[in-house]
């Protein structure tokens, strides 16, 4: 089976990596940023650039996504967020793929930005602290954290 | 040793730069410092702003205390090497962060072994020792969510 990961730089991106362990006999393929650590990754991957708040290169990235997740065609695209995940999750709910969406384990009593528009989109929507479940609403899912 | 990080985030955080800088001298350690972005050059310890993953893994692996801002990355990534942490979150109002969560996770995680909140700069120095006289075993980690995302996906994809 074939797991996308797709993740913004940082924090977002260690903790798809200490996620991935569940994918383990799997194979995997990174959606992330270029930068620094996401050029070192030793992993297959494909480089992004950075969308931030900008809309234009959210657009770019958009376009440049879909030909990877056309030629990947992954099982799953799992996310841990960053703005990286709306783009990504959005064309593989288009595509038929199935979505899941891990929030930070810094997000415990606020939703981040990804977060409440992917909401209404990943299949799985996961927390990792308990009482975020309430913020978010029924779909929210606890069901442990990485530490 | 002390390895000191503020991460990647593209907000200075000088004031926990500054700060180490200013406290060097007292602390009895060799320290380094990841400071980022930040607009203060320290003086005191031995410094860069950003390095490879080789190197940081290396230096969270040797530091015998971590002294951190509070993001995710950091934080998991010191108390899973079973490192005592000083978590220093960034403040919205003075520019050092884009939101005030860095202190949600500062709150929630407080209690946990090894963890040290600093929420006034003047703290730093007692905290440093603090977490320096605490000795952590390795992290047990319970792997529930990994364990769920693996049958979840196993079963429908």
């Amino acid at each position: 089976m074939k797991i996308a990961i797709a993740c913004n730089e940082g924090g977002h991106l260690t903790e798809a990596q200490l996620l991935s362990e569940a994918f383990d006999g799997h194979e995997t393929v990174y959606l992330t940023y270029d930068t620094l650590r996401g050029r070192q990754l030793d992993e297959r991957k494909h480089l992004f650039r950075k969308i931030g708040f900008n809309p234009l290169v959210m657009l770019v990235v958009t376009l440049q996504l879909l030909p990877v997740l056309l030629r990947e065609r992954p099982d799953a695209v799992v996310t841990t967020g960053g703005e990286i995940a709306i783009p990504t999750l959005v064309l593989a709910k288009l595509l038929g793929i199935e979505t899941v969406y891990v929030e930070s384990w810094c997000r415990i009593r606020t939703r981040s930005g990804s977060g409440r528009l992917l909401y209404h989109v990943a299949d799985l929507f996961l927390v990792q602290w308990p009482q975020l479940t309430d913020v978010y609403g029924e779909k929210a899912r606890y069901e442990g954290a990485l530490i | 040793m002390i390895f000191a990080t503020v991460g990647t985030a593209d907000l200075p955080f000088d004031r926990l730069v500054g700060e180490l800088d200013r406290i060097a001298p007292e602390l009895d350690h060799e320290i380094t410092a990841q400071i980022g972005v930040a607009t203060v050059e320290p003086e005191r310890v031995e410094w860069f702003r950003f390095t490879d993953e080789e190197t940081i893994e290396r230096l969270y692996a040797e530091a015998d205390v971590v002294v951190g801002h509070a993001g995710a990355g950091t934080v998991l990534t010191a108390l899973i090497n079973g490192t005592p942490t000083v978590v220093v979150p960034r403040r919205k109002e003075l520019d050092e962060h884009k939101t005030e969560h860095q202190f949600d996770l500062a709150d929630a995680i407080e209690d946990r072994p090894g963890v040290f909140v600093v929420r006034d700069i003047a703290a730093l120095q007692a905290a440093i020792e603090a977490a320096d006289r605490v000795e952590l075993g390795s992290l047990e980690r319970d792997r529930s969510l990994e364990t769920f995302l693996a049958d979840y996906v196993g079963a429908r994809a």
